[in-house]
């Protein structure tokens, strides 16, 4: 089957797209989801932008598209690890084990800055979290984000800022 | 204004791009600000060559050089296949010339003893001679084996052109020259 012009300048720009905002993608998958092995869900981010390409057409932003995106996946994957977290939890308790804490997400934050970054997120709730997210990956406006995580204006005005308050004490001492 | 408009506006401010403090505002917002700068030099330090421009190319990289590494496999083992041909024709003709020797010696001790060395001579000729349609047929084949070979080659060469080329893209990413 022979790829028609059209869809080769789609193509293109989506692999524009990956060079451009790839990293802001994974970055904000894994604030959202605290897991650093994300290549699958950043890969299907990128599918799903292809796929959904004429819906670009009408909004505009590249980045805004894709952190939309991102954000959908992200809680459709956040939700799937509770319901699988919970079938653990019940399974461990049942059969009298403790939980693992020798967990590969647990292993892949190597580093003091992940570490560091892990704790101070994990004060979060999921929705201040993708707020402050959505904000620094996307630099979305707060209109935009109020849109993506579907919450009215005030409501996303109040999680960013409850949610730079908590942050506060946990990251003193990391501005210049 | 109302609280609202004044809470984004603070907001705005504290949460704008770049690394710059923000000066001249209240301290509410500069606290909010400083924990926004925090914040994004430690995501900044984390997911920092997570999935940048580098990595992306590099996956492309390695799916060339897969493609490469399979045209090299597939170039070797035509080679082998046409080297086991030509050895199995070989043979071939060998077993040919051996199983006709016995059968020299048989016919020539029937004959008369004058006629011994005619006979020999001419069975000698008639199993070494060259048949015709084999050379054809070694021939057809050898062209076949060099053309096909002169194909992957230049294919493979230019999967090495076009992995050069990605190196460089690369380099020139890690750099910041690109």
């Amino acid at each position: 089957m022979e790829t028609s012009p059209e869809e080769l300048v789609e193509t293109e720009r989506i692999e524009c797209w990956m060079r451009e905002h790839g990293s802001a993608v994974k970055g904000y998958l894994a604030g959202i989801l605290r897991q650093h092995e994300l290549d699958d869900l950043v890969q299907e981010v990128f599918c799903r932008a292809w796929q959904h390409r004429a819906r670009y057409e009408e909004r505009g932003h590249a980045r805004t598209f894709l952190l939309r995106i991102a954000d959908r996946l992200a809680c459709d994957r956040l939700r799937q690890l509770r319901q699988e977290g919970g079938l653990k939890e019940r399974l461990c308790s049942s059969l009298g084990l403790g939980n693992d804490k020798h967990d590969p997400a647990h292993a892949a934050l190597h580093s003091e800055a992940a570490q560091q970054l892990h704790v101070a997120l994990a004060r979060l709730s999921p929705l201040q979290r993708r707020v402050l997210l959505l904000r620094y990956f996307g630099q979305l406006t707060f209109e935009e984000i109020a849109g993506a995580i579907d919450c009215p204006l005030n409501t996303t005005l109040s999680h960013c800022r409850r949610g730079l308050e908590k942050l506060r004490g946990q990251l003193r001492g990391l501005a210049p | 204004m109302t609280n609202d408009d004044l809470l984004q506006a603070q907001l705005e401010q504290a949460t704008a791009p770049g690394r710059e403090p923000a000066y001249g505002c209240d301290a509410e917002t500069r606290r909010l600000r400083e924990t926004w700068i925090a914040l994004g030099n430690l995501l900044e330090t984390t997911s920092a060559g997570d999935l940048g421009p580098a990595q992306v190319v590099r996956q492309k990289a390695s799916q060339q050089s897969k493609r490469f590494s399979s045209v090299t496999w597939a170039v070797a083992a035509s080679v082998l296949c046409m080297a086991a041909l030509a050895a199995w024709f070989g043979w071939n003709r060998e077993q040919s010339s051996v199983q006709s020797a016995p059968a020299i010696a048989g016919t020539s001790e029937k004959q008369q003893p004058s006629n011994e060395s005619e006979a020999t001579l001419a069975i000698d000729s008639e199993a070494t001679a060259w048949d015709d349609s084999l050379d054809g047929e070694l021939l057809s084949l050898s062209q076949a084996a060099s053309s096909l070979d002169s194909s992957w080659r230049t294919r493979s060469n230019r999967l090495t052109a076009v992995g050069d080329a990605l190196d460089e893209i690369e380099q020139e990413i890690q750099q910041g020259t690109f």
